[in-house]
């Protein structure tokens, strides 16, 4: 079945959404219009994570699926107000390396103000510092104010984030910022969306998790809410360029991880539901700790069986994370094929030996 | 139109050598306004504005430069990846995660960068021989630039508060806008001379295109306009070690740069104009990069150059701040001081 929904309209507005971890209004905002067509019902967890339920077929009490995909993205705070120059801690995993001379957006009380990162000149510097990156401590945030008219208007504890429109490259791929991990929230858009036109047995609970990037927390409290029976994560992962070692490419389909955080049996149904739709699934091993949803999930209350698909993705972090839409729409079409498959028995058979 | 023009003129691309692009927007600007317009063979372009002929013989050149840093293509990988050559004196601190035009197609592009989860402290600036663009190609096939075209930086042009804007290449081009606008001021009162207004080529990798621009139209006397970094950052209190040069304070007059010395004659014209024109004004004297004025005063048997400095915060990166009021005051400096400008303002 074709999408009704323009996939790349849906990521584009995801991603530039202004929405970094615990102050993810704006995101949530997205997501909960473009799901509310598509599931029969809406909550927000007190955390401020989105729940969108699709009722299964099966008599109740039916069993449930949760899709944990992640709305915030990493960003900055306002610590200071010097001389009309704004500085900022890091919210999440911010590289300063990769901002300096970039856009931002600074959100204010007023409205948001349009700023620069902004650091010293070379020519003031010696040339032993010119060498290397700016320290936190010589980097600021821009807003071209007058010192009064700034400390005015911003506050400490205003949140930062990047502007960064979203780029097209060849093909279906986009550069663009926090595809980290609203590409992977457009996934589960793409299943619930393809699950209009299939049966299913299992109650689906599409969940848009606040605050991974600052410590998993959106994820864990919903998975004790939510108690699921089954539970997928969808995250970003890392592509093969200079600097990073990988067996993957953007374009080639979702990867799926293997390890203690993922119940072997799940791993194998997906990869059957891969199977079925003659869909590539390649395979990441994760020994430990996934550093995602799912590695909160699974310790939940008495253990969720989880696993963790990916989308691949370079340059990570940055304003310029680069993904291919059609792993997108995939990882979407696989999630709803290994949904329609389940049924009454299947926790028979996630067990161990 | 100021800003207009501003904002066409900061987004055309042009860097050094290949200013097609940036050259066939400043003719479209310019129009029939200047006569014998022309690009020469640096491909500078100029035309002249005629005076009314009350002083004859005497003749005047305004420069601006209309090139910019970037990149030029060295090899497409097998995997379409890119590498690429530096043109012009490039920050890569400002580079990082840049997105760029690849090639007179403007292929979108971005500069690779290894994850922070994998690059943590590395904290040495890559240099360019590293820069890896990434237009998105799954091989070669897709790439549609190859070794020799060049890579132009796309800035985020924005009105911001307080009568700023931000965007790309200010450092050329707010001088072509502010001549562009003084175009229009000298039309409706001309002068009792000609200026002839040149938009000079491969300014950033040594000032040649002014060099020979100035032959060309051998003047009596020439202004040169350019960005100037604006320093005026926080600083711990009763920091004076560095002299700063404010966003906002007014064209900044220069003295030097480490190979020349402005003419000490129109030095002080440009001063004596600001303060009877009540245009704010700055002294620059920080050595802080070579100009293009160096070379235009070697043209020849040598020709007195003025400089105005504009001007602009974190100007290497392609986000450079630029207060307008700045470029109204250097467009109202660089007036009054043609008005005034004599003969005689260069005899002693």
């Amino acid at each position: 079945m074709t999408l009704k929904f323009d996939l790349k309209t849906h990521l584009t507005a995801l991603s530039e959404t202004h929405a970094p971890s615990g102050y993810e209004d704006q995101a949530r905002a997205v997501v909960a219009a473009a799901w509310h067509p598509l599931v029969d019902r809406m909550d927000t967890g007190r955390m401020g994570s989105l729940v969108g339920y699709k009722y299964g077929e099966m008599p109740a009490p039916r069993r449930r699926i949760m899709l944990s995909a992640h709305i915030d993205e990493i960003g900055m705070i306002v610590t200071k107000i010097e001389k009309g120059f704004l500085k900022v801690a890091r919210l999440g995993g911010t590289d300063w390396r990769t901002i300096l001379g970039l856009p931002v957006r600074v959100h204010t009380q007023s409205g948001p103000l349009l700023g620069v990162v902004g650091t010293y000149p070379l020519f003031d510097l010696n040339g032993g510092a010119a060498s290397t990156f700016p320290t936190e401590a010589a980097i600021f945030i821009d807003v071209g104010l007058p010192a009064e008219e700034a400390a005015a208007k911003v506050r400490v504890g205003d949140i930062v984030t990047m502007d960064a429109p979203v780029f097209p490259l060849a093909g279906e791929k986009l550069a663009g910022k926090a595809f980290d991990d609203r590409a992977s929230v457009a996934a589960v858009t793409a299943c619930l969306n393809y699950l209009q036109g299939r049966r299913h047995q299992w109650d689906v609970l599409a969940v848009a998790t606040v605050q991974e990037e600052t410590g998993l927390a959106g994820a864990l409290n919903e998975a004790y809410r939510l108690q699921p029976d089954l539970a997928i994560a969808i995250d970003v992962g890392f592509a093969a360029q200079p600097g990073v070692q990988s067996n993957f490419q953007p374009g080639k389909g979702p990867v799926l991880s293997l390890g203690a955080n993922f119940h072997p049996a799940l791993c194998n149904q997906i990869l059957e539901a891969a199977k079925r739709i003659e869909m590539t699934l390649d395979l990441e091993p994760v020994p430990a700790n996934s550093g995602t949803d799912a590695w909160a999930i699974q310790i939940s209350r008495e253990g969720i069986p989880s696993a963790l698909l990916n989308l691949i993705i370079r340059n990570m972090h940055s304003t310029v994370e680069t993904l291919d839409l059609r792993d997108v729409d995939r990882c979407g079409r696989l999630m709803a094929e290994f949904i329609a498959g389940l049924d009454a028995n299947t926790m028979q058979s996630i067990v161990w030996e | 139109m100021l800003k207009e023009n501003l904002q066409k003129l900061s987004e055309a691309v042009g860097v050094s050598g290949g200013e097609k692009e940036i050259r066939q927007l400043i003719r479209e600007l310019v129009g029939e306004k200047l006569a014998e317009l022309t690009t020469d063979p640096m491909g500078n372009l100029s035309g002249v504005l005629r005076g009314t002929g009350a002083v004859p013989g005497f003749r005047v050149m305004v420069a601006a430069h209309m090139d910019e840093t970037g990149f030029m293509v060295s090899n497409v990988g097998e995997n379409g990846m890119i590498s690429v050559l530096p043109v012009g004196p490039l920050d890569m601190r400002y580079l990082i995660t840049a997105r760029v035009h690849v090639g007179e197609k403007k292929q979108n592009g971005v500069l690779l960068w290894p994850p922070i989860h994998k690059s943590n402290g590395q904290n040495a600036v890559p240099g360019v021989e590293t820069v890896q663009i990434d237009v998105g190609a799954d091989g070669k096939g897709g790439v549609s630039a190859s070794p020799g075209d060049r890579v132009g930086l796309i800035g985020a042009y924005a009105e911001m508060g307080a009568g700023l804007v931000r965007g790309k290449a200010f450092n050329g081009r707010a001088g072509c806008a502010a001549l562009i606008g003084l175009i229009d001021a000298l039309i409706a009162a001309p002068l009792p001379y000609d200026v002839h207004f040149a938009f000079t080529a491969q300014e950033m990798i040594g000032a040649r295109g002014a060099r020979v621009a100035a032959h060309r139209i051998d003047p009596q006397a020439a202004f040169v306009l350019r960005g100037t970094e604006a320093n005026d950052l926080p600083r711990p209190d009763n920091d004076d070690s560095v002299a700063v040069i404010r966003l906002g304070g007014g064209p900044a007059i220069t003295i030097n740069d480490p190979t020349f010395m402005a003419d000490r004659r129109l030095v002080a014209h440009l001063r004596e104009v600001a303060e009877s024109d009540n245009v704010p004004y700055q002294i620059d004297a920080r050595e802080n990069g070579v100009i293009g004025g160096g070379l235009v005063s070697f043209a020849r048997a040598g020709v007195p150059v003025g400089v105005i400095g504009l001007p602009v915060r974190y100007m290497s990166s392609p986000n450079g701040l630029l207060n307008l009021s700045d470029l109204e005051n250097t467009i109202r400096l660089l007036h009054g001081a043609l008005a005034a400008l004599r003969p005689e303002t260069l005899e002693n």
